[in-house]
């Protein structure tokens, strides 16, 4: 079976190592990663991952518009919501947006691989 | 604390389901079908404590004695039933003793068949579902928000709890209260996904199986004559009572309060025998919704919550009448055509709901539509059209105080009333008829939103068969059991009348007609000038100012004006004329 394709999309880095990281283990093709939400907008269209991890407090375009750039495009894509606790207002908006599922900071590998098997079921 | 009351609590009840279950199997061969009856509802009530407490073990365990109780001849089962009970009490036992912690039962519920619970449901079904959640969750409202988003997908949510708004600000409420619609098995696979769920209790509210399993055994048919007879015969009881009042009080005190109290609970248990479910008003209101609605080309369900209250007979037919009105008028002026609805991102089929509830004193019951709501400024213009206010009267009364308008005699914001069917009677009939009931009506309205009107009715109504004349140029009202006969008056005035060949005494100069009587063991007769009506009438108690004339019993309204109901063999002491006792 071919490796399923994610796009990781954080301001931080550390939370991108440690998402490329889980994404590894759990047998993904980390085909890009993005620090801003233009640039998750841009590589989305290059790359077609068949997920991506969307930050939501992030430069350029926050990560609620990118998500509703992105379905607008592509109503299939699917995107989880990576979110610190206490922005609970902006994690409704981003489900109401479209956005799968969420996952709050800090998340661990077990995290990651519940919401993913839903996804990819 | 709270917690370990509730552990308590479901430990202890649940050991009662089980020891009446026992009882039951241990009649072997003997068993009746009644007892079958009564160990399903064991089995039942101890399938949705442990549902709420989170034990699917003990969920899933009654689930299979209910199934194995409602085969045919389930007396072959015991064996099978007894089995799965003593493993249920083995269960139960660690509960109780800690060894079963909820915390690993909390996770079964989330990683098994949560929703094995649900044992009926066709597409045309309305559940109640409840969701608890722990508090536990990082982010409740995000959770919830998803939860309905995704089960949404797959059954027809008809309302919940929580509101959109809300869940933005992270305000949610706990437990999730859905109505939904459909086949609840259809989202086990999204309450199974959902983190932090910790208990889920399904009810289901429209007819199903179980409640009228219940209701058939629960109950004997008695003719609703016969209990009007009863009641009146509590009435008599009543007065003579008080009759007795004051020689008894002297002699013996005690006895007269628990004569008094007695009579008092007598009553009550016999006004409680003529109650009857509100549930039993659903079906019509059900054909109207979908007859009417298509009639004005509009898409409506009706929702019923509470049908369970149950009301007085008497009141149910009066409150039938009231609710075919405001339903036709939510159809008709609230609830938008699907075309506009869909304009206005609305769910094309609109939703009328009706929403009982019982309170310590009184019947609240709330219709709401979700269509267009009330027009304000349309009733501000009709006011001053039709000259009932003027524009600096209107200046000063808020839009609440001018929606209350919609309720006056002749008003009517309709431009084709009239020519509609069904359509003759407004809203100010409506008024009528619950000021009858001693109730009161408002309404609230939002534009765009939907209206709701809520009625509120005392309780505690006698229900009386009264016999309306008018007497002496008096409406009066006595009851029907007191009443020998009506003759008419063709006979020579003698001061008596013959009445079956027997000579009674009569009062009264004018009417054409002789009402006779029942003045303890004696007939007596007034000369009434009309029968009005023989009707069941709400009667009220008179306000303390009346209550020394010993004649009145009470009083009830008829056309906005009072008419006394009156005990004629008092009321013979204190007219004048004819020849008396």
């Amino acid at each position: 079976m071919k490796k399923k394709k994610v796009l990781i999309v954080d301001d931080a880095k550390f939370i991108r190592e440690k998402l490329k990281e889980i994404f590894e283990e759990l047998d993904f093709d980390i085909v890009g990663e993005a620090f801003d939400g233009d640039s998750a907008v841009n590589l989305y269209e290059e790359l077609k991952p068949d997920l991506i991890t969307m930050d939501i407090v992030m430069p350029n375009k926050n990560g609620i518009d990118a998500i509703r750039e992105i379905l607008e495009k592509d109503p299939d894509a699917k995107i989880v919501v990576i979110t610190t606790l206490g922005q609970e207002n902006v994690v409704v908006e981003a489900l109401e947006a479209g956005a799968e599922d969420f996952i709050v900071k800090p998340f661990s590998r077990e995290d990651i691989k519940k919401v993913v098997k839903k996804l990819f079921r | 604390m709270k917690k370990d009351r509730y552990r308590e609590l479901f430990i202890e009840e649940s050991q009662e389901h089980i020891s009446g279950l026992k009882e039951i199997l241990s009649k072997g061969e003997s068993v009746t079908e009644e007892e079958i009856n009564e160990a399903y509802r064991h089995a039942h009530s101890l399938k949705g404590m442990a549902a709420t407490m989170g034990l699917n073990e003990i969920v899933q365990l009654s689930h299979a004695i209910e199934n194995l109780l409602s085969e045919k001849d389930a007396g072959k089962n015991f064996g099978e039933i007894e089995e799965k009970l003593s493993t249920l009490e083995k269960i139960l036992e660690q509960f109780e003793s800690g060894e079963l912690s909820t915390e690993t039962d909390q996770r079964a519920t989330l990683s098994g068949s949560g929703t094995s619970l649900v044992t009926s449901g066709n597409s045309r079904s309305i559940f109640r579902i409840e969701i608890f959640f722990s508090s536990s969750l990082p982010m409740p409202s995000a959770t919830i928000f998803k939860f309905i988003r995704d089960a949404g997908k797959k059954i027809e949510i008809i309302e919940t709890n929580q509101k959109k708004g809300d869940l933005k600000k992270g305000n949610f409420n706990n437990p999730l209260r859905m109505l939904v619609k459909g086949d609840i098995s259809s989202i086990e696979e999204t309450i199974k996904e959902t983190p932090g769920i910790l208990g889920i209790k399904v009810t289901p509210i429209d007819t199903d199986e179980i409640s009228k399993k219940k209701i058939q055994i629960d109950s004997i048919k008695v003719k609703l004559s016969d209990l009007d007879v009863l009641l009146e015969n509590i009435h008599q009881l009543f007065r003579l009572k008080n009759r007795i009042k004051p020689s008894l009080l002297k002699e013996d005190e005690d006895s007269f309060y628990k004569l008094e109290m007695l009579t008092e609970r007598l009553h009550e248990i016999t006004l409680g025998l003529r109650m009857v479910p509100l549930k039993l008003l659903e079906e019509g209101l059900r054909n109207l919704v979908v007859t009417y609605g298509s009639e004005m080309g509009k898409k409506v369900t009706l929702i019923m919550v509470g049908s369970d209250v149950r009301i007085d007979k008497n009141i149910a037919d009066r409150l039938l009448s009231i609710l075919t009105h405001l339903v036709k008028n939510a159809i008709y002026h609230g609830i938008e055509p699907p075309e506009e609805r869909e304009r206005q991102g609305k769910n094309p089929i609109g939703i009328i709901k009706i929403e009982a509830e019982s309170r310590s004193d009184s019947l609240e019951i709330r219709i709401s539509d979700d269509g267009r709501g009330i027009q304000v400024d349309a009733i501000r213009e009709k006011l001053l059209q039709k000259g009932i206010l003027d524009k600096e009267q209107l200046e000063l009364i808020g839009d609440e105080e001018v929606i209350q308008y919609i309720f006056k005699t002749g008003f009517s914001t309709s431009k084709t009333t009239g020519v509609i069917a069904g359509r003759g009677v407004g809203l100010d009939a409506v008024k009528e008829m619950v000021e009858k009931m001693y109730g009161v009506i408002f309404v609230e309205t939002e534009p765009g939103k939907g209206t709701t009107f809520t009625i509120r009715i005392p309780r505690a109504l006698i229900i009386q068969n009264l016999i309306t004349v008018v007497m002496e140029g008096n409406k009066v009202a006595i009851p029907t059991y007191l009443i020998e006969g009506v003759i008419e008056r063709d006979q020579a005035d003698t001061g008596e009348i013959l009445y079956h060949g027997e000579k009674i005494p009569y009062k009264g100069r004018e009417g054409t007609m002789f009402l006779i009587f029942k003045d303890r063991n004696k007939k007596k007769a007034f000369s009434i000038e009309e029968i009005i009506e023989m009707d069941f009438q709400l009667v009220r108690e008179l306000p303390p100012v009346l209550r020394k004339l010993q004649y009145l019993l009470g009083y009830y309204i008829d056309e906005e004006e009072p008419v006394f109901m009156v005990h004629p063999g008092t009321l013979w002491n204190y007219l004048p004329g004819g020849t008396s006792q």
